[in-house]
């Protein structure tokens, strides 16, 4: 006992890379199979084990799913720093199948979070062409579309506001281009995308139902430039990438942007048949950067942004002249300054400074000219949100059976929930410029966690996140306990359980969850308090032949203070506060989860089904009497796979199906009137009744995507591939909503609308 | 060649995909919920002259012919005071509305009302009298306060002051209206009028207008008052009418009513639904029905009326 203690410890670190890009790969595993220790990169790709000084020469094996092993062998018998390079497994001229893996999944502490590969996301067939990270998780269990199309994410019975969605460490507050039927994320400029639907590590806070971490490309560091181009029926890509820096060794630099351009195709066909009388369009444009700098041997710079705008747009004219002017538009901007530094081969440091904007605008403009005299009538609608932040946050590993993180945040936060100006030429003194419920409030998180090896067996990662926001005359302090353990049964088995709480000071005003960007982002008020959850899981993880990874889960999540409009409310009414127009009450989501996933081989993919509940109680809305929530999905049932027949020929397909959504239905119809004579007795007024909130459930939801890769090398060495994909392959006509409306015989009918028949669409993609 | 034949694989696939697209490309189908008949009603004492009257009809599966009128004019439809028969209502086909023989509703007495209809489950519906509560004082100064508000294009309008004094009953629920027309002394018509209060137990049916440059003040329609702040208690209520085409000789009328608690649901929940109809943002609202077995609304009141000249 006294020589363990006293023996003498030495630490290897260092980073693991691609061979050929030398971009650093997240989550990476170093294992020393001889003392059965071992580790994973963290977000930057390093690594760091301690142990006890060697006498003899140990073997370490740096793996990475896709990646060859890579082997090397040292006498640990002093400090040491090794950086690791893996080569992708589709360079090597034979597939390796067996030597590429990750952690086990039954080894991982963590429960209720899953990596998807982006290689594995470019694989699946497209929706219009477009690669979709949102669209992809959706295919996960636990994690639901809303309605058709959409990229909203709604985990575990949580809303679509309850998700953190991090790019490079940055809130996106709203991840949608046109409308919610594509995501904000260009899967040319993604390197790595992590989903926790529970069992939150401390280090993840402000939201209540899941954290979605994207990470973008850092770009390769040799060779001159690369890049790769995309061109699809809606729109066309390009990437590029490359080193910087001293001997191109220092640095490397990725950009990446996209444009739809349908606007471009229809906006002189409107105008023709329109005699030139009317124009518009739609369109949407992102754009990616990154960099990263190595300033010195333990010092790392990283700075990377995104932007992106949607823009719909009609004008009308006269004379050639233009009278008339709408528009809508919404977009994003974040970017992120990072500097990393290794203050030991134990200890590792990172200061953030970030920035995130969404900003979301409704304008007109009528001009008019009556024998030669002008006028114009203008209005416009503005609400946005931004944040500047800064926090500092450590990796300590100071032996292999703790992993220490801990972090210190602070985000100002400006909220415009609604700016009116209304300006009238004509009449300069009724001219409106008008902003409502501005909010500046700062935002404070402390945490720390500890990855902890009780016993062999026995694994858990115990942490504590604390936060605190102010209003204008409240202090909202919030400590949330997260702990997650895992017991090793049987080197393929393990049980894990979690808890965790988790606080949100946001709200999003939403009327119908598709992602409208009418929606709005508003703070916690000395009236609205902050959200809240309470989240437990139970469950086993299992690891067959090294090829499946098996899971169930059981979970129980409650969520306090959620927002609701009341009934009859909407953002349209502008003449009361918003908060006069909602309600707050609690949601309960409950139910399983199993999720089985092949990683390697010619023959991949996952298959996931959820069996769940999701209510929701306010004080007055449906009398107060608990209600389903619109997305509670008794069934939920997908799979994905993907095969490739040869070097050059894949064929991909995934089958979704759930339960329909919940919605309020009239049951019967009725005459009414009101109860005074005052007011005219009118009878014959049709009135619905409706019975409960959500008491009708929608035809099930069910989908076939197919897709086909057809990749070729060309002789300058270049990589092109087709790709086919076909949307809702047997055309189903799922519902997105129904409506009340009459035929042409006068009668009330309720009308179902599909958006999507079958939908096929082509890309043609090139790396170079 | 071998990989060709799986393209050619794959293609054929994809064709019987195609092929088994369900009928047609077209996104849009009917829907329909199944319905039984059930009785449905709208009664109240809702004139002055304190008659129980109103519509009974039935209700109908959500499509189809437009509802219209269906009185179910062969109903019989019975009133009951505390458990006691009391009277019974009559079809009157000239108006298609059904009334009541008696008008000498009791303060705090409980009346049920019974319809039944041939084919169809009998509903019933109950209702508490509410107090007649005689405001101790009712005036109006002319001419007593200028506002300039966005609302009148941001010019001085002179209004008229109202106050109503009146004792609320200790219990809780208690639940007012009050509504203001004025007599145009030009066209000889009247109209109801726009007014402003500054009290926050106020509620009208228009506090979600949708004009954004509105102010809070300015209410329409009906007002409605509850006793949540004072219970109890007297209350001061005080508006002013603004003159809006008329000069301050026009005389207001002012109904001032004290209604029952299944009264002011229906009404509250009847405007949010009358709101929301057609904006396809809102979630559907539930309009309040205390009608067992069947739909509508039975609810009373206590009417008095003033005129202030």
């Amino acid at each position: 006992m006294a020589t363990s203690a006293l023996a003498e410890k030495v630490t290897i670190s260092g980073y693991v890379s691609d061979a050929k890009t030398r971009e650093r790969l997240i989550g990476a595993t170093v294992f020393i199979p001889a003392l059965k220790i071992g580790t994973h990169t963290n977000n930057y790709g390093f690594y760091s084990i301690t142990l006890e000084a060697q006498k003899e020469p140990s073997t370490i094996i740096a793996s990475y799913l896709g990646y060859s092993q890579s082997k090397d062998t040292f006498l640990l018998s002093a400090n040491m720093q090794h950086d690791f390079t893996l080569l992708a497994s589709k360079e090597l001229k034979q597939v390796v199948v067996k030597s590429s893996k990750t952690a086990p999944i039954q080894e991982n502490t963590q429960m209720s979070s899953i990596s998807i590969p982006i290689a594995t996301i470019k694989k699946l067939p497209a929706f219009m062409g477009e690669v979709d990270i949102l669209k992809s998780l959706q295919l996960l269990p636990g994690i639901q579309a809303g309605s058709e199309g959409q990229n909203g994410l709604y985990v575990r019975g949580g809303g679509p506001d309850q998700n953190l969605i991090l790019l490079d460490g940055v809130p996106v507050y709203n991840a949608s281009h046109l409308f919610g039927f594509f995501s904000v994320f260009n899967a040319d400029a993604v390197s790595n995308v992590e989903v926790y639907k529970g069992g939150f590590p401390a280090r993840y806070g402000g939201r209540l139902s899941s954290v979605i971490d994207i990470r973008m490309k850092e770009g390769t560091k040799s060779g001159g430039i690369h890049g790769s181009a995309g061109m699809g029926l809606i729109s066309s890509r390009l990437m590029l990438e490359g080193p910087f820096g001293k001997k191109n060794k220092n640095g490397s630099w990725m950009i990446s942007g996209r444009r739809t351009y349908i606007d471009l195709l229809t906006a002189p066909i409107i105008k023709l048949a329109s005699s030139g009388e009317a124009t518009g369009g739609y369109y949407f444009w992102d754009l990616n950067a990154k960099a990263n700098y190595k300033i010195g041997k333990r010092d790392h710079l990283y700075l990377s942004a995104y932007t992106g705008k949607d823009k719909f747009y009609a004008k009308g004219f006269e004379s050639n002249k233009e009278v008339f002017r709408a528009n809508i538009n919404w977009g994003n901007l974040t970017s992120m300054l990072r500097w990393n530094h290794e203050f030991s081969n134990k200890l590792f440091g990172n200061l953030t400074a970030t920035y995130t904007q969404y900003q979301f605008q409704i304008g007109s403009k009528i001009s008019t000219n009556y024998g030669g005299q002008t006028s114009s009538f203008s209005a416009l609608y503005k609400s946005s949100i931004k944040d500047i932040g800064l926090k500092y946050d450590i990796d300590f590993i100071p032996s292999p059976k703790h992993y220490i993180k801990a972090g210190i945040a602070a985000t100002y936060h400006t909220f415009t929930p609604g700016a009116v100006s209304i300006k009238n030429s004509d009449l300069p003194t009724d001219n409106i410029d008008t902003t409502y419920n501005v909010s500046k409030v700062p935002e404070f998180d402390v945490y720390v966690e500890d990855d902890i090896e009780l016993t062999k067996k026995l694994k858990a990662n115990l942490g504590i996140h604390a936060s605190a926001f102010y209003t204008k005359s409240n202090f909202y302090p919030s400590v949330q306990p997260r702990v997650s353990l895992r017991y090793l049964l049987h080197p393929e088995w393990s049980v894990k359980a979690s808890f965790c709480t988790m606080t949100q000071f946001i709200h999003l005003l939403s009327n119908n969850g598709i992602g409208l960007p009418t929606d709005l982002w508003v703070p916690v008020t000395d009236k609205i308090k902050p959200q809240q959850s309470y989240q437990g899981a139970i469950g086993v993880a299992h690891t067959i032949k090294e090829l499946y990874e098996f899971s169930v889960e059981g979970y129980y999540k409650k969520m306090d203070n959620i927002i609701e409009y009341k009934d009859g409310s909407s953002f349209i009414n502008t003449n009361q506060s918003w908060e006069d127009k909602v309600e707050m009450g609690t949601g309960w989501s409950y139910g399983a989860e199993a999720f089985i996933q092949k990683k390697t081989g010619r023959f991949t993919g996952m298959m996931g089904y959820t069996l769940s509940w999701t209510n929701r109680k306010f004080p007055t809305i449906n009398s107060g009497v608990l209600f389903p929530y619109k997305y509670d999905r008794r069934h939920d049932f997908k799979v994905a796979a993907v095969y490739e027949i040869s070097k050059r020929v894949e064929i991909s397909g995934d089958w979704v199906y759930g339960t329909g959504n919940s919605i309020s239905m009239p049951l019967y119809k009725y005459q009414s009137a009101p109860l005074s004579e005052d007011h005219g007795f009118w009878g014959g007024q049709t009135m619905y009744h409706y019975g409960t909130r959500n008491n009708y459930r929608m035809p099930s939801y069910h989908r076939l995507d197919i897709g086909i890769n057809l990749t070729k090398k060309t002789k300058r060495g270049f990589e092109r591939t087709w790709n086919i994909s076909v949307y809702n392959a047997y055309s189903r006509k799922n519902p997105y909503f129904i409506y009340p409306t009459t035929d042409n015989a006068g009668n009330d009918v309720f009308k179902q609308i599909s958006l999507f028949p079958v939908l096929p669409s082509f890309t043609y993609n090139l790396k170079f | 060649m071998q990989s060709y034949k799986k393209i050619a694989f794959v293609i054929i696939i994809f064709s019987l995909m195609f092929a088994s697209c369900e009928k047609t490309f077209n996104t849009v189908i009917n829907i329909d919920v199944p319905h039984t008949p059930m009785i449905a009603m709208t009664l109240s004492n809702m004139t002055i002259d304190n008659y129980i009257k109103g519509a009974i009809t039935e209700t109908r599966k959500i499509t189809g012919a437009p509802q219209g009128t269906l009185s179910l004019m062969n109903a019989k439809a019975y009133i009951y005071e505390d458990g006691i028969l009391k009277d019974s209502l009559a079809y009157f086909s000239a108006d298609d509305i059904f009334l009541s023989h008696q008008n000498n509703w009791i303060a705090n007495k409980m009346y049920k009302v019974v319809i039944s209809d041939l084919g169809k489950t009998t509903v019933d519906a109950s209702d508490r009298m509410p107090e007649l509560v005689t405001p101790t004082s009712v005036t109006r100064v002319k001419n007593a306060k200028s506002f300039t508000l966005p609302d009148y294009d941001n010019k001085p309008v002179m209004c008229d002051e109202i106050t109503i004094t009146f004792n609320d009953p200790p219990r809780p629920d208690n639940h007012y209206t009050a509504e203001f027309t004025m007599l145009d002394s030009f066209s000889g018509n009247y109209y109801s009028t726009n007014f402003i209060c500054f009290d926050d137990d106020v509620e009208t049916d228009y506090d979600e207008d949708v004009d954004p440059t509105a102010t809070a003040s300015v209410k329409y329609g009906t007002l409605y008052l509850n006793d949540d702040h004072f219970d109890g208690q007297t209350k001061k209520l005080v508006v002013y009418i603004p003159h809006m085409f008329n000069s301050s000789n026009d005389t207001i009328n002012m109904q001032f009513n004290h209604i029952s608690d299944n009264y002011y649901k229906y009404v509250r929940t009847l405007n949010k639904y009358m709101n929301a109809e057609g904006n396809p943002f809102s979630e559907p609202v539930q309009v309040f029905s205390n009608v067992n077995y069947g739909a509508g609304i039975f609810a009373l009141q206590q009417r008095l009326k003033y005129v202030l000249d």
